[in-house]
């Protein structure tokens, strides 16, 4: 009698100690003071992005000599690392930083994938289609309106594994990103970030 | 007669200590900066009795801002490392406007610090830029915590 009652308890404790592990818990994103991980996290995706705003924002290529800001598309960013992550996850960050700089606006009109909005073209099939007529006059857009860009921003991120010693792998990622003036073709600005990280083998 | 002296330094330690003026917008923390006497965990028990047992870390000397070609305002920390080895740490950058309210930016993110320790006994000086995300902004602070 009393071995149950003591196996009981411990079988209470266990499933108390197992419950309690399950416990989810929100990541503070603002102040994360969680531990690094081998992988690419969003904590890594803000460092670049933070660092490569400032980099281009202090550079002056953005400034229009006249005031004016340039129209910008974001051309293709390639992914050469063995994650699978949306490259949008870097580029939105930026995106979003270089609008509210005010020195630049982004088109939708071109780019890559997920920089274009398929309804800019979209809404341009209407014209002389069968729909056309559904649409209140003057209200689709017209030919010539839209506006090319004049600067490109394009990169690559890949990484590159090394065995560190017997247990450990430093993987080094690679953030290249570049600003092309597009009716010049040349090169504005560019800049390459890395960050090393060293762990237990995955 | 001794515990009385011993009061007394006790007391003027805390005064040179509270005198020290440091930059308000700047805020390195007790695992990032310099040691002072009352900062340090060891020694805090009986820091002015043992101020020699200062550490030594990252010390803040000048802040300057610039408004660059592109109309934001550029921020300069200048300071040095104190201490013998290699001082890594994070620090984040905010931005206000002149109405003092903070300016929302994907570029207000922790970001990496590392300066070498001392090179042939001479604290090695750095200068951390970070540029202000939109042209209103006309202030900032900038934190700092201990490297994990």
């Amino acid at each position: 009698m009393k071995n149950k009652i003591l196996y009981s308890a411990i079988l209470l404790f266990v499933a108390v100690m197992l419950a309690g592990c399950q416990e989810v818990k929100r990541i503070d994103t603002a102040n994360d003071d969680g531990k690094q991980v081998l992988a690419l996290d969003y904590r890594d995706f803000d460092q670049v992005a933070s660092e490569m705003v400032q980099s281009m924002l202090a550079s002056g290529a953005l400034k229009k000599e006249d005031g004016s800001r340039y129209v910008v598309a974001i051309s293709e960013i390639i992914n050469a690392t063995t994650q699978r992550f949306n490259t949008d996850r870097l580029m939105a960050k930026i995106e979003e930083d270089l609008m509210n700089s005010g020195q630049v606006v982004i088109t939708s009109a071109v780019g890559n994938k997920i920089a274009r909005d398929d309804m800019v073209h979209d809404i341009r099939d209407v014209r002389k289609s069968e729909y056309e007529d559904e649409f209140k006059e003057g209200t689709l857009a017209e030919e010539k309106q839209l506006i090319a860009p004049g600067l490109s921003i394009s990169g690559m991120i890949f990484q590159k594994e090394l065995a560190y010693d017997k247990d450990k792998t430093q993987v080094e990622y690679y953030f290249q990103l570049k600003i092309t003036e597009l009716a010049s073709g040349l090169r504005f600005w560019q800049k390459e970030l890395i960050i090393g990280k060293r762990g237990k083998n995955y | 007669m001794r515990i009385a002296l011993y009061l007394l330094f006790l007391l003027m330690a805390i005064a040179v200590t509270g005198c020290k003026e440091e930059s308000s917008k700047v805020n390195l923390r007790a695992e990032v900066k310099s040691d002072s006497l009352t900062n340090n965990a060891v020694v805090r028990p009986v820091a002015y009795a043992f101020s020699g047992l200062i550490g030594e870390g990252i010390e803040v000397t000048e802040t300057i801002t610039k408004v660059n070609k592109a109309g934001l305002l550029t921020l300069y920390v200048k300071g040095v490392n104190n201490s013998q080895g290699t001082k890594r740490f994070w620090y984040k950058v905010e931005w206000f406007d002149k109405d003092g309210l903070p300016i929302e930016s994907k570029a207000s993110v922790w970001l990496p610090a590392s300066v070498k320790g001392k090179s042939m006994g001479k604290p090695v000086p750095f200068t951390l830029k970070a540029v202000a995300p939109r042209p209103e902004a006309v202030d900032f602070t900038m934190e700092t915590k201990k490297w994990e």
